[in-house]
């Protein structure tokens, strides 16, 4: 799967937790999960889960520790994807 | 230093968030659901463990740890439960805090802080929140502290202020002065919360 196929789709999981849908719309590489979308700390857990069901993939706790940015993400799924 | 977490219960009981498979295996290890469970159920235990949790990591986070997401690294332990207030220590990947869990009707108010002899007198204000959206309620909870607090130390209007540093650790300033005040700042569905102690050491 190629990078920004991975990049909608995750975009797609992470839609569901914000609330003002306009910030989706600076998103990037660098864009802060809790602090930039403002997304509340506990749909971190939603969000682990639900591209768990996406990509079909595991996120094992290591990898999700990391989760906080969309490069993060991104590098996440390209990894166990890849694996 | 101390950390704060808020959870407003009609946000998360009975949304089933908590009892999605995978949640909770997320957030705690059985054996720190496993003393709660009897007397509060599942559903309450997983959210009481979430803001024991989140309040450890505030303090973490205020303590220079490195940012991650990790709850379970964040091992709470309960030494008194009673109805209304749960206190035990969390166990953090740089130190062991003290954390209390109040439990109010529609909220769960959890406060962490570094253990010592004394218990320190943290102060705690709980504020509704109306605002239309996460971004505004966070506005709006700061200007509510910022009022009241103006009006308790008889300040003049304007000169307090919160801003964050680049980890998002919140300060209390008068004009362009850091004060010395230890504080969390906390929102979740309709409520608010301010928690904050004098400075001892940072």
């Amino acid at each position: 799967m190629q990078e920004q196929e991975i990049i909608e789709k995750l975009t797609e999981v992470i839609k569901t937790y914000v609330e003002d849908k306009s910030v989706l719309e600076g998103i990037t590489p660098e864009t802060h999960l809790v602090n930039d979308l403002n997304i509340n700390s506990a749909h971190l857990v939603d969000i682990i889960l639900d591209t768990e069901e996406a990509f079909d993939i595991e996120i094992d706790d290591e990898s999700a520790e990391q989760m906080l940015t969309v490069k993060a993400a991104v590098d996440i799924v390209s990894s166990k994807l890849s694996s | 230093m101390l950390g704060n977490d808020i959870v407003d219960l009609s946000e998360v009981l009975g949304s089933g968030q908590a009892k999605r498979p995978g949640f909770k295996e997320r957030i705690c290890l059985d054996a720190e659901l496993e003393p709660l469970r009897t007397q509060f159920g599942e559903e309450y235990s997983t959210w009481v463990l979430w803001a024991a949790k989140e309040s450890a990591y505030k303090h973490y986070i205020q303590a220079d740890g490195p940012v991650m997401f990790a709850p379970k690294k964040f091992c709470f332990t309960p030494t008194d439960i009673r109805s209304k207030r749960i206190k035990g220590y969390t166990m953090t990947p740089l130190e062991c805090l003290t954390t209390e869990v109040h439990l109010f009707d529609s909220f769960l108010v959890a406060e962490s802080y570094t253990s010592a002899a004394s218990t320190p007198s943290i102060h705690r204000k709980i504020y509704s929140l109306d605002g239309p959206g996460q971004k505004a309620k966070s506005k709006q909870l700061k200007q509510l502290i910022c009022s009241q607090l103006t009006e308790e130390w008889e300040g003049n209007d304007g000169e307090l202020n919160i801003k964050k540093d680049s980890r998002q650790v919140p300060f209390l300033y008068q004009k362009q002065q850091r004060l010395p005040y230890s504080i969390s700042l906390s929102h979740h569905g309709a409520w608010g919360l301010l928690s904050y102690l004098k400075r001892q050491t940072k």
